[in-house]
């Protein structure tokens, strides 16, 4: 009998791209910066608390409905819960093509700044004018952005070996890069003052609400709970991969990523700048005023800054590629299991990127519309992971899927409570704290057409409700197959994207 | 550093580092155990 080729090669390859998928910008660049702002030591606690107890149990519940039911995620959700839920996939189907098409300009910018970074581009300019040219109606960025799609979109045509082989290669580069800088960083004069900032731990500041739901933010957003990614990758895993294993493995490297993060950027900082009180002003800005402007101006004043720039710019954007890779492939499987030739599928995926996604080259602040209303769904789609999963039933999730003949890490009664009751409610309280905060940012919050608000949200998100649900019937009968049995796990089909 | 951070230092890197290191460990035994096993079939 010839051997099954379909799926991962190895369960480390499926590991391997389980953490180049979830391990991103927000590892990087979002993660030391809260960290510093909210707390350090004390902010890592309550993070690595919300990875175990939130992200953890939706990511072992997404694995098991990706795997067992062998689609992407309408035919997922159609088969665990029925046709009448499909659209809870297709919601977050079209969340990912709005994510990729930002997501792709961001990683674009990264990818400039390490071209900048090479040719010693940025020495001597104003940083902050520098990254306006950068950002802001940029011919080169164009270029770049339509580059990495096409990439991103030609890697997804060679189906998940081809993604699987990419994050092999991807992954160590990103772990060993970021891990010299890391090391650079916390041996400069003046480093332990940022570690001191990174890791100290005050009980008290545990007692405080907004520091639970930073560090539930982070966790959400980095570890890639909640938007299709482990239900996508599982769909090529093995019968008899270990479930429980790999998806605790991606967590702690996601964790791990985003420590080292912390520590190569923390440290630098407080070491450069000649005050706490300057340091910490760096350290409170947003992603893009730290990365691009204040962490440039170090790499050009410390001694070693070229080298240190060139390998933090290029861990930064691998760990974005990457995610842009495994997110094309959240979007292209879908049409594969609707019967979409993958040649056309992947023309109409590459089509709808670039035109969404030329608008956040163009204009920032279209950019930083599409990051806040696609950060909102992507915790609403993290809310849909825990309802089908309540609604399959979560002992049974947990007695066949997770806790299968092959597992050699049961997960206890635990998960069932925290898919039930504990990660729904929080991550309710959590989409309903960053509405009510965005009301404050805008005076005009009601407002759809404004960047920043409540109004554009509920605009944009009710249309990408409104579009799944009319979309129901008819995407639920494109699907054919059904995999599923009603027991274990069934073999890895054959298609597109699956050798 | 304080003996606070440095405490706390240890116990978050070693316990994502040593979780990372020991549960990757046990999958490349199981790996490899898996491969000998479909060898035998």
């Amino acid at each position: 009998m010839k051997k099954s080729t379909a799926g991962y090669s190895t369960q480390l390859g499926l590991v391997v791209t389980l953490i180049a998928g979830s391990v991103g910008l927000g590892n990087i660049w979002r993660f030391p910066r809260i960290a510093a702002e909210n707390g350090g030591g004390t902010f890592i606690v309550a993070w690595a608390i919300m990875m175990i107890l939130v992200c953890l149990p939706i990511m072992l519940g997404e694995h098991s409905m990706g795997r067992a039911t062998r689609h992407g995620l309408p035919g997922a959700f159609k088969d665990f819960i029925g046709k009448k839920y499909t659209w809870m996939g297709v919601v977050v189907v079209i969340t990912m093509f709005a994510l990729n098409a930002y997501y792709g300009v961001l990683t674009g910018w990264v990818f400039y700044y390490l071209g900048l970074s090479i040719t010693n581009g940025y020495a001597g300019a104003d940083k902050a004018e520098l990254f306006d040219r950068i950002s802001d109606g940029n011919f080169t960025m164009v270029v770049i952005y339509v580059s990495l799609i096409t990439i991103a979109c030609y890697i997804a045509y060679k189906g998940i070996k081809g993604v699987e082989k990419v994050s092999k290669v991807f992954l160590p580069i990103l772990f060993i890069s970021l891990a010299i800088v890391s090391i650079y960083s916390i041996t400069l004069p003046g480093a332990g003052a940022g570690l001191n900032y990174l890791f100290s731990f005050d009980p008290s500041l545990l007692l405080g609400s907004k520091i639970w739901l930073e560090a539930l933010t982070q966790a959400v957003w980095s570890a890639g709970a909640g938007w299709g990614l482990v239900i996508t990758l599982a769909v090529f895993t093995r019968p008899k991969s270990d479930l429980s294993l790999t998806t605790s493995i991606q967590v702690a490297g996601d964790g791990l990523v985003a420590l080292i993060a912390g520590m190569a950027v923390v440290p630098a900082v407080f070491a450069i700048t000649p005050s706490i009180e300057a340091a910490q002003n760096i350290l409170t800005q947003d992603n893009f005023g730290l990365t691009f402007i204040s962490l440039t101006n170090l790499f050009e004043q410390m001694p070693g800054g070229y080298i240190i720039g060139v390998l933090f710019f290029l861990s930064l954007g691998l760990a974005a590629f990457s995610s842009v890779i495994a997110s094309v492939m959240i979007v292209v499987l879908p049409m594969a299991d609707s019967g979409i030739p993958k040649k056309k599928a992947i023309i109409w995926t590459y089509l709808i990127l670039i035109v969404w996604g030329l608008p956040s080259v163009w204009n920032p602040s279209f950019l930083a519309n599409q990051d806040w209303v696609v950060g909102q769904m992507m915790v609403f789609g993290a809310f849909l992971s825990c309802f089908a999963l309540y609604k399959f039933g979560v002992s049974k999730v947990r007695k066949e899927f997770i806790n299968n003949p092959y597992t050699g890490m049961p997960i206890g009664t635990w998960w069932e409570y925290s898919i039930k009751f504990i990660a729904p409610i929080i991550i309710l309280i959590m989409f309903v704290w960053w509405s009510i905060q965005s009301i404050g940012w805008n005076e005009q919050w009601w407002n759809p057409f404004a960047p920043l608000s409540l109004g554009t949200l509920i605009m944009q998100g009710g249309l990408m409700l409104l579009i799944s649900i009319i979309f129901n019937n008819r995407v639920s009968d494109s699907i054919k197959e059904k995999y599923y049995t009603g027991e274990g796990f069934p073999a890895i089909p054959k298609n597109d994207y699956s050798d | 550093m304080t003996l606070n951070a440095i405490i706390m230092m240890i116990i978050l890197l070693g316990i994502f580092i040593g979780g990372f290191v020991v549960m990757l460990a046990r999958l490349l035994k199981q790996s490899k155990a898996q491969e000998v096993e479909q060898e035998m079939d």
